[in-house]
């Protein structure tokens, strides 16, 4: 199978008047197949939106090949590469009075003719990228009077509208609620897996990436790339190395980052079930750290109607609670003591 | 068909069928109405669209035809004519200064407009310039005669009525090859709403296209004003209000409604200020913005055209 989109040897950054080079990052040997979502990650000013913006031919490379299929994009025009490529960026621009159909009508533009006139056939792609993003009834409202999800939205129409191979996206869930970002990373697998569309996006929330991501670039902000897979990347430290301060680390077994808390204490644990799972949660969040310690020991007695805390300080204090709070209130006594 | 000496439905009628017969008023007609009449709707289309064009190239609603200083370069062609007494100080000898003033501006701001990576600097280069052109010109004010300063404040007023047929054609054919221009930016205009990266993402040269438009603009501006004199608000009213009535941000058909908007709106403001019967004219400019200002102000309380993001 032939890849979509192929780097060789690329290296991105930016060129200042004089003719000098910054390099932001390299080598990048991005590669990938139709039907994949990569996601880039990293901390600012790593060169995330520097790549998608070399990557759409926005930038120029300070070094290195860009390939869309067998063909260098430097070969391609403007016009073609809007055939094949189409990006979705934050910035919605003062559109005053356009229609949510004439913002997905404007994807057609590489299509159409020199005056811009839709066609039949046009209007019925419009619709049709409308229907797959669920977005038929923003067609006749403006753009300007609706939500950021609802223009994200309707940017994605316009890409698909574009009828390109490969969608980029430059921080899409940045100005979205978190049930929204599940949401948009959700609509962008289905659309990837049901169109065989390629999709690159830029993102600061690295927990949604790892669940969504077929493969993440990590930019470490020192100009070295690692491209994997998610999990790949968290079995070699990647994630660690990258993104852990001093007070920050990753967890590499829940594989999400934590606020480093002051005199973490062990805690023994058993149970299993909903109620045991979210007690987890509970005591990870006081800073509390479960491991083969004899005491304190929790039990969860996992009761459909009541369930029951069985805690023991040592062999002969012990005690039942009903609430979880009761169980937090004993066990911050037990950290004073 | 409004001014200093009312003419009866019946004399129009005859002043257009049978010129010879009708006397005085077939004159007032031919050679003063249907000039300043066709010269309003040229103008007043020509403005509407380069104010269009520099709130598209530009994405700000505030944007209008005079942002870059060309009126005022215009200005000072005029200002070195008749407060300076350069050249003969003939009608001829404002027209040429006007237009080389204009011209001078123009390619400035175009040359800078080659080099400049950001519309927003850009913008305020323009502005810029305006602002040095301008205090050039109050320093002729200044300097020069007292007794000229008439005819440069008359000439400031702006005015309908200075275009007589022979020079009609040069009028509206340099209108006509301005709005011709924008037809092939047409899809630049309508994808750079999105942005600049987004536009160029969708397969159009921004550089290329950016200068086409500005250039567009320059020239409307140019030549308007040096026919008509600087005309204020029609530039930056009238796209406002094509946007609010014809609801639509698609330039394949606010491009025409401007059009339209701007010839109806500069014909009646040409009206009003040929209203007053017996102290002779109202100055235009002042009509102008008593028509544009509220024109902008229900358009942007209509919602269409909002200020914020």
């Amino acid at each position: 199978m032939t890849e979509l989109l192929h780097t060789k040897d690329l290296h991105i950054g930016y060129t200042a008047s004089k003719g000098k080079a910054y390099e932001v990052a390299g080598p990048v040997d991005l590669h990938f197949k139709p039907g994949e979502i990569v996601a880039l990650v990293g901390p600012n000013g790593s060169g995330k939106s520097t790549l998608l913006k070399t990557i759409t031919g926005l930038l120029k490379p300070i070094a290195g090949e860009i390939f869309l299929g067998n063909e260098s994009i430097t070969q391609l025009s403007l016009r073609e590469r809007a055939r094949r490529m189409a990006l979705v960026t934050t910035h919605f621009g003062g559109a005053h009075a356009m229609t949510g159909f004439d913002s997905v009508a404007l994807g057609r533009s590489p299509h159409s003719g020199w005056l811009d006139r839709l066609t039949e056939h046009d209007r019925e792609v419009v619709q049709h990228s409308m229907e797959s993003t669920d977005s038929t009834h923003l067609a006749t409202r403006f753009v300007d009077e609706l939500s950021d999800g609802e223009r994200q939205r309707l940017a994605i129409a316009r890409a698909l509208a574009q009828e390109a191979s490969l969608i980029l996206l430059d921080e899409p869930t940045a100005f979205l609620d978190l049930p929204h970002r599940v949401g948009l990373l959700g609509l962008l697998r289905n659309l990837c897996r049901s169109k065989q569309v390629g999709v690159i996006l830029s993102t600061h929330d690295l927990d949604l990436a790892m669940r969504f991501a077929d493969r993440m670039l990590v930019l470490d902000g020192k100009g070295h790339v690692e491209y994997d897979l998610p999990e790949a990347l968290a079995l070699q430290g990647v994630f660690s190395r990258v993104f852990s301060t001093q007070d920050v680390f990753f967890d590499m077994k829940h594989g999400s980052f934590h606020f480093a808390q002051l005199g973490c204490i062990q805690v023994a644990f058993k149970g299993q079930g909903l109620v045991a799972d979210w007690t987890r949660r509970a005591l990870r969040r006081k800073g509390w750290i479960i491991d083969d310690v004899q005491y304190p020991l929790i039990e969860v007695c996992e009761d459909p109607v009541t369930p029951s805390w069985q805690i023991s300080a040592n062999a002969n204090d012990q005690k039942e609670v009903y609430n979880l709070e009761a169980l937090l209130d004993w066990l911050s006594k037990i950290r004073l003591t | 068909m409004i001014g200093a000496v009312s003419l009866s439905p019946s004399d129009i009628w005859l002043a257009l069928t049978n010129p010879e017969q009708a006397g005085i008023s077939a004159t007032i007609l031919w050679q003063m109405r249907i000039p300043r009449t066709l010269t309003a709707m040229i103008a007043g289309s020509g403005l509407s669209v380069a104010g269009l064009l520099m709130q598209t190239v530009f994405r700000n609603v505030l944007a209008g035809p005079y942002v870059l200083g060309i009126s005022s370069g215009a200005g000072l062609g005029v200002a070195l004519v008749l407060l300076l007494g350069v050249g003969a100080g003939s009608w001829f000898g404002v027209l040429s200064a006007a237009t080389l003033g204009a011209l001078l501006v123009m390619m400035i701001v175009l040359w800078l407009a080659h080099y400049c990576k950001s519309p927003v600097s850009l913008l305020v280069l323009g502005l810029m310039m305006g602002y040095l052109v301008d205090s050039l010109v109050s320093l002729m004010i200044h300097f020069g005669d007292p007794n000229r300063l008439e005819a440069f404040v008359n000439w400031g007023f702006g005015s309908f009525g200075r275009v007589h047929w022979n020079e009609m054609g040069i009028l509206g054919g340099t209108v006509g090859v301005g709005i011709l221009l924008t037809l092939p930016a047409m899809k630049y205009l309508n994808t750079v709403l999105l942005g600049e990266s987004q536009s160029q993402s969708l397969g159009v040269s921004v550089k290329r296209n950016r200068i086409i438009a500005l250039g567009a603009a320059s020239l409307l501006t140019a030549v308007t004003t040096v026919y008509c004199g600087p005309i204020g608000f029609l530039g930056l009213a009238v796209p406002h209000l094509a946007r609010t009535v014809f609801q639509t941000a698609n330039h394949r058909i606010l491009l025409p409604a401007t059009i339209l908007c701007g010839a109806v709106l500069a014909v009646l403001a040409g009206w009003v200020a040929n209203l007053p019967t017996q102290g002779g004219v109202l100055p235009l400019n002042a009509v102008t913005a008593l028509i544009g200002v509220p024109v902008v102000f229900w358009a942007l309380l209509r919602g269409h055209g909002r200020l914020d993001d």
